[in-house]
């Protein structure tokens, strides 16, 4: 009869879904993760990928190997490679016929695109140079990698469309590189898909690092890499576009974002508020909004004529994370307030440095992140409801140098580490909700101070709150919350004392 | 010989320990371990470390260690129920075994697992257990004797701690390298990997077939009929189904006046469409990792000891089913329905309950251990320890497929919901147990606050020292 306790081997392998972790079983095989993520579907989580290197390399060569489970943490197939010792898998996203994932060697300097069916079995692999880029899904018909090198004035995309079990491709792939005007440089971002269109924001800057940006509006037929239109966002405001949705009903694109008056040479501050433009799939602009932070917002947020917050817990930036559409078809826009704030310690230990002879040596300044604000918007885009949720206030400490440096690239730099807390939003389409995570570091009374993952998620108009509390490092439980299939998150549980892991599905309560 | 005190407390504990119990009544209570039990676990242990005939001591050590902390835990927390449940029905048959093969090693402990899964098992701990997921599906002495025969054969052949020492030694660096493995390993070569751990498997079905056969020789001398081995291996066989398969029809009744069934319940959850009916288990493949030959397999090698087919009798009176076996397998039936929730192994739990509910109608037992049901879900998912308790998903066609998608698909307010409209309108007050009551209690707040009032006084009424009486304080 099958024995109650499991063998001591199979709790090695099969508890090994940890993420950062190695570990050497059969005394003498070396495994170690080198990445792992969600696989997605139209930005849904439709699966997992994770990828171990596993024994020691031999003429530069390793032995990986490559697991993909479904949405529901299910074996769906694992594969086993032999590649360059320094190969990590990058990205992966899934069409609903493919599962393509990136792979880089970084030594070689090569990318490799390979192409699974639904069943995980290997379709076709295409190996190229690499370039950094980042790939997101196109209907089913297949992927765009927007591609960029550092020193580059262009971008390039790359199509790969989808192939069929006997690794032939229904639409010809493609390569394309657009220029910016001379002496200019061009960075392209994904916003959408209307019909055989992807549609792109294009940001035009003189330098890398200027602040100065004109964007545009592209839009490509992916089936034929042709560009069907390219139009200036700029008119009588100066127009950050933050997203893009494409309204199947109407036909048409919806682009939202910030403006600015005409005269703000840096985008240092807030801006004058969101713009909805309608936009037709040959890029006519139909119609435009624009909602003023100083006359449509004043009805739900306390605002100054500088269309900054009066009250003191109120005054600062936004940070725009997100921007979707609910499943009634109104729009949520997701932002996390932030502020320069003077760094004590920072300040202490330029004085302690002056005093010693010694220059400035620590930044002066900080960035604070404190509440999330929701800002829900009807199809119409008229304004629904403003909302604030408070949370701890976190202080990010700035690099030297970074002091007066405009406000709007500290909060890219504060992103770019992980200082918001803001994570992600997840939609259930099927129940109707709308899930906004973020993280809190919180004192509740009678406790120390811990992690807790926090979920306000938007049901049939009402907001609830749901957490999980993740804990301390030093706490004999530790607790990672990752993105699941829509409504779940899931949860890693690794239990020191008994140096067990557990991985499991968890709904978000509303 | 024990100094006297210490010998009257341990006879207390013994004492205290049996007469615990040693009761007919469900839910079973659970065996609570005494000083014996676990000062016997210590002295396995010592002798297990002391018997180690490998080079790897150390290693092995720490697996035994290991494996005597996972006992002690489970015992702890309540897993097992003692083989007086049933009134001894269990304890006969072992004794009966035992008595006809004098030389057999017998164990330190045979306790019934609350298990819902059909298994049973020997540990090198000294314990044998069978679950009462198999004991649900077993229908006379017969086949539980042949079970019972089984384990016991393993633990006399000292399977468990050969197989273990083996194991080790067989993937130690000296004798990786001397069978010429050690270099693929370490490269990482996945099908060495894989050829070395099927070995582990295949080894494991040796010893199956060894405890098969020396079961059968031992069930031969006792009145027990010995071809029962046939219905048990036909019942393994079947294992993987339910004991009543039926459409559970949840809409029909959970239903309440004031709480109408919601479709959106039963709403089939999208699937991302990554599916792979053949998927590896890693790098394994999940058919060379089963521990047991197949039954048709051990079936045709059991029947292949009989040289004389005439020696193949039924013998009538342990065969056929009794009104005692009948009793018995009653109890079970109830009892797992217990032992699942305490498990919170709730999917199953709802369908055991379900079938039962259809099967037996009207008896008000089962509304208060539904509201109770309910009312674990509830705290599930405003702790977030759902998902270890229920599974997202089973595959299309799976038993539990219908129980599972209701348990996913209801909101932690609607258990709420749930829970006091089954208290409320399927149950009386006086008829439940403490931990139903107070969990009624619980779930009025905010439904029906003037009831909750009342209840509470109820519960202080019915309970006065009762083990919630603090917790009144707390969640108010």
């Amino acid at each position: 009869m099958k024995k109650k306790l499991i063998g001591y081997l199979l709790i090695s392998i099969v508890t090994f879904y940890g993420f950062g972790q190695s570990r050497e079983f059969l005394n003498v095989v070396n495994m170690r993760q080198q990445s792992g993520g969600a696989i997605y579907k139209n930005d849904v989580v439709s699966g997992y990928y994770f990828f171990y290197s596993i024994g020691s390399a031999t003429k530069g060569k390793k032995t990986f190997i490559l697991s993909i489970l479904d949405e529901n943490l299910n074996d769906v197939n694992t594969k086993t490679f032999e590649e360059g010792k320094k190969t990590f898998l990058i990205d992966g996203n899934f069409n609903g016929e493919n599962i393509v994932l990136k792979f880089y060697d970084r030594k070689a300097r090569k990318m490799s695109y390979l192409y699974f069916d639904t069943r995980g079995e290997l379709l076709k692999r295409d190996d190229l140079d690499f370039v950094p880029g980042g790939m997101t899904v196109v209907n089913n018909d297949g992927f765009v990698d927007y591609l960029k090198e550092y020193y580059d004035q262009s971008y390039s995309i790359r199509f790969l469309p989808t192939v069929d079990s006997t690794a032939n491709n229904a639409i010809n792939p493609w390569y394309k590189t657009f220029d910016p005007p001379a002496k200019n440089v061009a960075f392209a971002d994904y916003l959408c898909t209307a019909n055989n269109l992807i549609v792109n924001m294009v940001s035009i800057k003189r330098t890398r690092t200027g602040t100065k940006i004109n964007f545009r509006l592209q839009g490509i037929d992916y089936q034929t890499g042709e560009e069907a239109f390219n139009i200036d966002l700029q008119d009588s405001y100066n127009n950050q576009p933050l997203k893009a949705y494409f309204n199947e009903e109407k036909q048409t694109i919806n682009l939202i974002g910030l403006f600015y008056s005409p005269d703000v040479k840096a985008l240092k501050d807030n801006g004058s508020g969101l713009f909805n433009y309608e936009i037709n799939l040959s890029g006519e602009i139909l119609d435009k909004q624009y909602l003023f932070w100083t006359r449509e917002f004043r009805e739900y947020m306390e605002i100054d004529n500088s269309g900054m917050a009066v009250s003191e817990e109120r005054k600062g930036f936004l940070y725009f994370h997100e921007i979707l559409r609910h499943e009634d078809g109104s729009i949520i826009a997701i932002a996390e307030q932030y502020r320069k704030a003077a760094d004590a310690a920072g300040i202490a230990l330029n004085v302690a440095g002056a005093l010693l002879g010694g220059g400035a040596s620590a930044s002066t300044t900080k960035i604070q992140v404190y509440d999330m604000a929701i800002f829900h918007f009807n199809s119409d885009f008229s304004i629904r409801d403003v909302r604030f949720i408070p949370k701890t206030k976190s202080n990010i400490t700035l690099p030297s140098g970074y002091d007066f440096t405009n406000v709007h690239l500290l909060a890219n730099y504060v992103r770019a580490i992980g200082g918001f807390d803001y994570l992600y939003t997840t939609q259930n389409d099927q129940e109707g909700t709308t899930s906004i995570t973020y993280l809190d570091y919180e004192k509740v009374e009678g406790e120390p101070r811990q992690w807790a993952f926090n979920a306000a998620t938007l049901y049939d108009g009402e907001y609830t709150m749901d957490k999980l509390k993740i804990g301390r490092p030093s706490d004999a439980k530790n607790l990672a919350i990752l993105p699941g299939k829509p409504g779940n998150v899931v949860v890693v549980e690794y239990n020191k004392e008994e140096k067990s892991l557990s991985i499991y599905l968890e709904k978000i309560n509303y | 010989m024990l100094r006297k005190p210490l010998f009257l407390l341990t006879l207390f504990f013994i004492h205290s320990g049996f007469a615990q119990n040693n009761n007919d009544s469900i839910p079973a209570e659970s065996f609570i371990p005494t000083v014996t039990e676990f000062y016997n676990l210590n002295i396995r242990l010592k002798s297990n470390i002391e018997s180690i005939s490998i080079p790897q001591k150390n290693e092995a050590k720490k697996i035994y260690q290991h494996r005597k902390s996972e006992i002690e835990k489970a015992l702890k927390k309540g897993e097992y129920l003692s083989i007086e449940f049933g009134k001894g029905y269990i304890e006969e048959i072992y004794q009966e075994i035992l008595q006809q093969n004098p030389s057999l090693t017998q164990p330190d402990l045979l306790l019934i697992d609350r298990d819902w899964i059909p298994n049973a098992y020997c540990t090198s701990e000294g314990i044998i257990a069978l679950n009462l997921g198999l004991l649900h599906r077993l229908e006379n002495q017969s086949q539980i004797a042949f079970v019972l025969a089984h384990e016991l054969a393993h633990g006399h052949l000292d399977h468990v701690n050969k197989h273990t020492e083996d194991m080790i030694k067989s993937f130690s660096k000296k004798e990786l390298k001397r069978g010429g493995h050690y270099e693929d390993l370490s490269k990482g070569d996945v099908s060495a990997i894989k050829s070395l751990i099927y070995k582990t498997f295949n080894y494991s079905k040796k010893s199956e077939e060894q405890a098969d056969s020396m079961a059968l020789e031992l069930i031969k001398n006792t009145r027990f009929d010995f071809t029962a081995y046939r219905e048990v291996m036909s019942i393994l066989d079947s294992a993987k189904y339910p004991k009543y398969q039926d459409l559970l029809e949840l809409r029909n009744w959970l239903f309440y006046d004031e709480y109408p069934f919601k479709e959106k319940w039963l709403r089939p959850v999208e699937r991302s469409g990554l599916y792979n009916e053949n998927a590896p288990s890693f790098i394994f493949s999940k058919d060379s990792l089963a521990t047991h030959p197949d039954v048709e397999y051990r079936s045709k090698l059991l029947d292949s000891l009989f040289s004389n087919r005439s020696l193949v009798e039924t013998n009538n009176e342990y065969s056929a089913k009794s009104q005692r076996d009948s009793h018995f397998q009653f109890m079970v039936d109830k009892e797992i329905i217990y032992s699942t929730l305490f498990n919170k192994e709730f999917a199953v739990c709802l369908y055991y309950l379900s079938a039962r509910m259809k099967k037996f109608p009207g008896e008000s037992w089962h509304e208060a251990v539904l509201g109770k049901l309910f009312y674990e879900l509830y705290q599930a998912r405003k702790s977030h320890t759902f998902g270890k308790q229920v599974p997202s998903t089973v595959p299309a066609g799976h038993w539990l497929e219908e129980t599972v998608t209701f348990l996913n698909n209801v909101r932690m307010s609607e258990y709420k919901k749930l829970t006091f409209w089954q208290f409320y309108s399927r149950t009386k007050i006086e008829e439940l147990d403490e931990g139903q009551h107070f969990a009624f209690w619980e779930v009025s707040k905010g439904i029906n606050d003037g009831l909750q009032h009342s209840l509470k006084e109820s519960y202080f009424q019915r309970f006065p020292d009762g083990e919630y009486v603090d917790q009144f304080q707390t969640k108010e």
